[in-house]
């Protein structure tokens, strides 16, 4: 998932990988690993860069995106047990906190999906440029934001022309 | 032309084989969801102020249920398969992981089953 970039400081860790004298069980088989090998990914020891921090963004959004779906399929699922109920739990949207909630789950939906595109066209061998991926991926930031507004615009349509009267 | 021994093997250097699948689930899920969730986005924001009645009304055409089934499966699909990867890639511990992994399958499984049998009773009883 995440591209691999020659990390900007030279790697002092990674030259630490200890090479063990290996032990072997009765069949044969090792029971230590040969040597231990370096664990990906080594945050440590990259400097904060466009394509890094949106390849963890990509992750934590969808994780975001993962536990909201629960909360949706628990809504879904209150639909079944009548408007009263139901009623009961849109509620809980309309409060400030779940206003929040939801302007961050939409966020974290529109930059899920556009990046999730960019990763597409990388799965089928565009825009490995250093250059082409930072460009795409502010491009990126700048979608999922203005996506965000306008659906933000759109559902709260009436709240605006209120404030604006 | 081999270039591998059955070397690896002894030493247990061999893939799995089954990362490619996982690989191909993610993408093929993916590509669905642009569209099912570009739906998902419009039924959304045309439902806002989320109201009872315009919602079971909209789940009831055969089009949108249809449609809801769909993005059910396959977002808790590209959802199970995602958290997976984010699980082993950074728990280290076999038995915690073990544990995220299992508690991961049902739970994606339960929520799937539960909306699947929401949009089920809602079609057909209303």
């Amino acid at each position: 998932m995440a591209v691999k970039k020659t990390p900007s400081k030279p790697a002092k860790s990674a030259a630490k990988t200890s090479v063990k004298t290996p032990t072997f069980g009765k069949t044969g088989k090792p029971t230590t690993p040969l040597r231990e090998r370096p664990l990906s990914p080594h945050l440590t020891i990259y400097k904060p860069q466009i394509s890094s921090m949106l390849s963890i963004a990509h992750r934590g959004t969808g994780v975001v995106l993962y536990i909201g779906a629960f909360v949706l399929a628990a809504l879904l699922v209150t639909l079944t047990y009548g408007a009263e109920v139901f009623n009961n739990a849109a509620l809980l949207i309309t409060t400030p906190l779940g206003q929040f909630a939801i302007l961050g789950w939409s966020f974290c939906l529109f930059y899920h999906l556009c990046n999730g595109i960019r990763h597409l066209f990388w799965d089928a061998g565009y825009g490995f440029k250093v250059c082409t991926m930072n460009v795409t991926g502010i491009i990126t930031v700048i979608v999922s934001l203005a996506l965000t507004a306008g659906a933000w615009v759109c559902t709260h349509r009436e709240l605006l022309e209120g404030a604006a009267q | 032309m081999r270039y591998l021994t059955p070397l690896k093997k002894a030493k247990q250097l061999g893939s799995a084989k089954l990362g490619v699948g996982h690989w191909w689930s993610l993408r093929v899920s993916s590509i669905a969801l642009i569209f099912l969730v570009g739906w998902f986005i419009y039924a959304a924001v045309t439902l806002t102020p989320l109201q009872y009645d315009t919602a079971i009304m909209f789940l009831r055409n055969p089009l949108n249920a249809l449609l809801g089934i769909l993005l059910i499966l396959t977002t808790f699909y590209h959802g199970y398969l995602g958290i997976e990867e984010v699980i082993v890639d950074y728990v280290h511990c076999e038995c915690t992981k073990l544990g995220l992994l299992i508690f991961l399958k049902l739970a994606s499984v339960f929520a799937a089953a539960a909306s699947l049998f929401s949009i089920f009773t809602i079609y057909f009883l209303g």
